[in-house]
Order: structure tokens, then sequence, then C-alpha cells
């Protein structure tokens, strides 16, 4: 095992409305070491953006950070401590976005864009110019072709690189992909991660790579985090979780992935993420498992250890490992 | 040599304004003669009707409408614009005179307004749900909701009449100080031109005043269009990617969020200012103050024509020329626009 450098513990996050206060995460746990592509996948909705964005800092207005904790280079916060883990950004943590073109400021040239990280980390303005034409070379551009461009005069490829650039600027020891490549067409999408996956081994890099397509992660993570409506179902190494998924939701997941190499018949998931009941106790994977029992209502059993990784279910409760 | 596109786009807005505007001289002056008095009789009551005959004669009023607005336009592009009956002058000499009182009134209050008009929005977006936005929303309906008639009379019973904490609502300056040489028309900076900063205080000590009252308008406007335009903006995946980038706060709201929320604040002020330059015409009354607002009131209570005409007129190309400038600024503000006008 790997030197940890980043870890979520216990992570719950509510929100309200209309006076009703409904778990959107519900004790999440992940760790990422130093160096590692850990894969976090689910379906839309399942709370793995909200986990993530609340874990620097960056909760949108309106959610309520119950409890957990965070540590990031062996300093650890209160997750409620959001603008405590906002000082993580910048200083070894970065993030990517699905909609590059949008997180980039429409306002500022490309260049500029990387610019102002750089002058944010008191880079003297003569050593800029040279730091900027590196990072751009980084990411796979040209400076003299793109640097004086706006992003609507660019590919959303090319803004996915620029912002990685800006994202690089922070000399970053841990990325946050968000969907990074969800807006890019399929050739973008392996080019993209395969540079993310080349950066990552020169720099000594981790990321989490936010997903919902399987077969992408397992492409490029070894760890992988499987969540459901809030909770996390199935964690662990991603050839372990592969070779034996053991939480029906994950048995789903990949049941639904064509395999060019093995051909299977496809059998999509059943009921959405967030239908059934709405109280916060119950797997809340239940109204949609095959396997269902009486006892997936009294909640989300404890962790079984299986070979590299653990599940949450209540199928594997009381056997020997 | 190619003129660069954005003049290009100015000169045909200009251009397209001019068309419009000879459409307004024309309404405007035919309104004018549809006012149900005379200028004759209203000035000399008491005559008989030969003299009256005599009069509108001598005036041209005898003329069939269209000679006389043929006459007045002629008049217009010799910069007279006609002759006030009232005050004997021409009526662009008239207007010359009194165009930089209201110009330095409605730039104050107009400074006024926006600066805290917008900083009020600003917190309020910020704020969004809390105490502070509440607050706001409330100082904005209470000054809504106060016409400036009443406001500039109470205002100038308990500063002036009841506490002397400013000096006596009667014009620019008080008439114990000497107007200084003209150079921009503005008489606080002109004296602070001239070397004199007790004439500027004491013109500023004169404009605080009606410029509060006129501004006190442009406040909420202002300050709703902020709100509601940040809070979109601030929503927006460039300004929560901006703070993953550890870019200061201060950084990503005032530069990024602001700049994303300003094309909807310019375009309201747009619209502010044109109302500033009618609701003038109240607060120069109240306070004496001898710009073109209480020109153009005067004018229209002694069917004074060709003011009347002028000053509608004016109004009408300050407005066209804050529209232009109001879509000439988006180009600044935005880069997408500006490749937009490009085109």
């Amino acid at each position: 095992m790997g030197e940890k450098l980043f870890e979520i513990q216990n992570l719950s996050i509510d929100t309200r409305r209309g006076g009703v206060t409904r778990r959107i995460v519900e004790n999440m746990n992940l760790a990422v070491e130093r160096g590692q592509i850990y894969g976090l996948v689910g379906e839309s909705g399942s709370g793995k953006s909200i986990s993530m964005m609340a874990s620097v800092g960056l909760a949108a207005p309106g959610l309520l950070v119950r409890s957990g904790e965070v540590s990031f280079g062996g300093k650890r916060l209160a997750a409620a401590d959001q603008k405590g883990l906002r000082g993580n950004l910048s200083h070894g943590v970065s993030l990517l976005f699905q909609n590059a073109k949008g997180a980039l400021s429409p306002f500022l040239t490309s260049g500029r864009q990387v610019e102002r990280v750089l002058a944010q980390r008191r880079v003297p303005k003569a050593a800029r110019p040279k730091e900027i034409a590196e990072l751009f070379r980084l990411v796979g551009l040209n400076f003299g072709d793109l640097g004086e461009k706006y992003p609507h005069q660019i590919s959303g490829g090319q803004a996915q690189r620029v912002a990685m650039a800006c994202a690089m600027a922070t000399n970053p020891a841990l990325l946050i992909a968000d969907e990074p490549t969800t807006a890019l067409d399929v050739t973008t999408e392996r080019e993209l991660l395969r540079f993310l996956a080349r950066i990552c081994r020169e720099r000594d890099m981790a990321i989490v790579l936010i997903a919902h397509n399987l077969s992408l992660v397992s492409e490029y993570c070894s760890g992988l985090t499987i969540m459901h409506a809030g909770q996390v179902v199935e964690e662990g190494a991603l050839r372990s979780i592969f070779a034996t998924p053991l939480h029906p939701y994950t048995q789903g997941l990949i049941a639904a992935v064509p395999d060019v190499d093995e051909p299977h018949e496809l059998v999509p998931l059943k009921g959405s993420v967030w239908g059934g009941r709405s109280d916060i106790v119950r797997c809340r994977f239940s109204h949609r498992c095959p396997h269902v029992r009486p006892q997936c209502e009294a909640g989300l059993p404890p962790a079984v250890t299986r070979g590299e990784h653990q599940v949450h279910c209540v199928l594997y409760e009381g056997e020997a490992a | 040599m190619r003129l660069p596109p954005i003049l290009l786009y100015v000169f045909r807005r200009l251009l397209i304004g001019l068309v419009v505007l000879f459409g307004i001289s024309a309404v405007a002056f035919s309104m004018a003669y549809l006012l149900p008095s005379d200028p004759v009789t209203s000035r000399y009551p008491d005559i008989t009707n030969e003299q009256r005959a005599e009069m509108r004669r001598q005036m041209g009023l005898d003329q069939p409408l269209v000679v006389q607005y043929a006459r007045y336009m002629e008049s217009v592009f010799r910069g007279e614009f006609g002759r006030s009956f009232g005050t004997g002058n021409s009526v662009g000499q008239d207007l010359a005179q009194r165009i930089p009182a209201t110009l330095e009134l409605a730039s104050f209050g107009i400074a006024f307004g926006v600066l805290v008009g917008i900083p009020l929005g600003l917190l309020a977006a910020v704020r969004r749900g809390n105490p502070t936005d509440h607050l706001v929303r409330v100082v904005n309906i209470a000054i809504q909701s106060v016409p400036a008639f009443w406001l500039g009379v109470v205002l100038i019973f308990l500063l002036y009449f009841q506490w002397r904490l400013v000096p006596s609502p009667i014009g620019r300056l008080s008439p114990m100080f000497v107007s200084p040489p003209p150079v921009t028309g503005f008489l606080t900076i002109d004296a602070l031109l001239a070397g004199k900063p007790d004439i500027a205080w004491a013109a500023l000590r004169q404009l605080m005043l009606p410029a509060l009252v006129l501004g006190l308008g442009v406040i909420s406007p202002l300050a709703r269009i902020t709100r509601s335009a940040m809070g979109e903006s601030l929503g927006e995946d460039y300004v929560t990617f901006g703070r993953a980038l550890g870019l200061r706060s201060r950084q990503v709201v005032l530069g990024d969020a602001f700049r994303g929320a300003l094309v909807p604040i310019v375009t309201t002020l747009g619209f502010v200012v044109a109302n500033v330059l009618a609701g003038a015409a109240i607060v120069e009354t109240v306070f004496a103050w001898p710009g073109i607002g209480r020109y153009a009131v005067t004018a229209i209570t002694t069917s004074d024509m060709a003011p009347v005409s002028t000053c509608i007129l004016l109004i009408a190309s300050s407005v066209a020329i804050t529209n232009l400038l109001v879509d000439l600024s988006y180009a600044l503000i935005d880069p997408r626009i500006r490749h937009e006008y490009a085109r």
C-alpha cells in the first residue's frame, strides 16, 4: 500500500427544500494514494460530484455538511469547515469540470486564464511567459495558436486542455476530474484520458476520476468506489471488483457495459437512483435490487472485506471472508 | 483603407439615429402646436384682436404649419433651434446656458445612484437569503416608494430650514460667490481648475441635495438588476472553476461574476439615464436649478413652441446616444459580443 494522500471519512451531506431534509450523501469514505488514479462511479445524481466538491470546500450554497473529515497531505480538517478546505485549492488540489468551455472565464484569452493562476501563485512576471508556454506544451497545445484566443473561439477538447493547463499551473498533487470527457467525442475522450494518465505518471499526481462510465474507469484506474444514491456500496481495488463484483448494483452496472471481447447480453438497470421511499435508513438500492430482503430496510450494513475490496450488502453479512 | 468594423457599426447607428431624430422633430413640432393654448394670448391676455393678429404675424404664427416647421428646421441647421418667446433668445443660446447645469446635476445624481445601487445589489447577491439580503430589499422598496417632489421638499425643510445643514436651494451657486470661468461647464470642476476650492465646495454643497434626490431613483432598479444578474453569474461554471483554481474570492466575484452580470446592469442603466433626464424637470423645479428640465416646464406652461420641441428633440437624442453607448459597451464587456459585431 502506498502513502495515503487524500482521505474522506464519514462525509454526510443534507439538502433542505421546503422544510424537508434529505440526506444526499451518507457516511461516505474514500482514500486515494499518492500518484494513484482512482475512479468514483455511479449514475447521475448519486452524489459523486457533490461529495467531491464538498471535500474541497466548494459545496453548493444550500447544502448542509453534517459530518465528516477530510485529510490531504497529512492535514486533517472537518468537512464542515468549507473555508478551511478551500485552502487546499491551489495548494496541491485542483479540479477539472465536465463543461470546460463554461468553466473558462469567457472574458479572458487562454493565455490570460493560465497567467492569472501563476500570478496567484506569485510567479514573477518575467518568468510567466516561459511557464505559460511550457504548460501549454504539457497539455499538448501550442501557445502561439491558442494563447490569444478566447474560450468561445476554441473547440471543447481544446478548452478542456486549456482548463487542464490552468489546473496544472497550481502544480497539484491531486486532480479531481469531474467527468472531464463527457462533453467530448469518443476519440477526444480517449486522447485526453491517455494524456491525463501520462501526466499522472510523470508528475506523481493522483487523480480522482468521477465518471458514470465503468469501461472508461476500468482502463485507467487502480482503485474504485461505487456510489448509489449517496451511499458507497462497494469500494477497493479495481481488479478485485471487476473479478468478483459483489453488490447487486455493481453487478448491474457491469452487466450494462458492452464488452467487445466477450459480448454478453446488456442488462439495463431498473428504476432510478432516487426512486422508492425517501427515508434515510434503508439501503437505497433496495427498491431496484433483484435480491432484496427484509433486512435491507434496516440500513446499509457495515463493510465486508472480500479479496482486495469491501462491499456493503446484507447478502454477505456474517459470511466468512 | 477599410474602416474597422466597430467604427462602421457606430457610423451606421449614427446615421439611423439622425433619420429617427428627423422624424421625432416633425412629431415634436406638431405636438407643440397641438397644445390648446395660444402663445400670444397666454403672454398678453389684455390686448385687442388687431394687436393679437399683428403679434401673430410678427411671430410667424400666421403661416401654415408646414412653413413654420420648415423655418424651424432651417433654424435648427443654423444651430439656433428657433426663438423662445419667453426669453427672447435663440433656443440654442438658452440651452447652451442650461445644458451644463442639468449635465452636472445628472452626472452627480447618476454617479451617486450607481455607487450606492450596484454595491447594494452585490451585497444582496453575495448574501442571498441572509438578513442582509432582506434588509437591502426593504431599503429598496422604501427608496422606490418615495416620490422625488415630496422628498425634495421635505429634505429642504429639514436640512435647510430646520437644521441649516445645507445652503438655501437657490440654484447652482450662492450669489455670494463669483462663478469660475467656464471650461467644462461643471461649476465644481471649473472652480477647481481655476484654483478656487472654496467655490468648488460651495457649488458642491448646492449640488448635493438635488443630486441625492435625483440619484435615489437610480438606486432601486440598479440594485435589483445587480442582485438578480449576479445571482445568475455566481452560479456559472467559470466562477466555480475560478474558485477551484484557488483564485481570490474578490477576483472571482468582482472580476468574472460581476463582468458576467454587467451586460444586463448596463442595459438597465441605459433605461435609468433616460428616466433621470425626464425626472430632472421635477428636481430642478423644486431646487430652482437653472437646467433644461425647468426650462422645458416653463416653456410648456407658456406655450413656447420652439423650446418645447427642441427639448423633446434633446431628450430623444440623448436617449438615442445613451442606447448607442450601451450597445457599444457590450462589446467592451464581452469579447463574444465584440466578435459578433466584428462580423
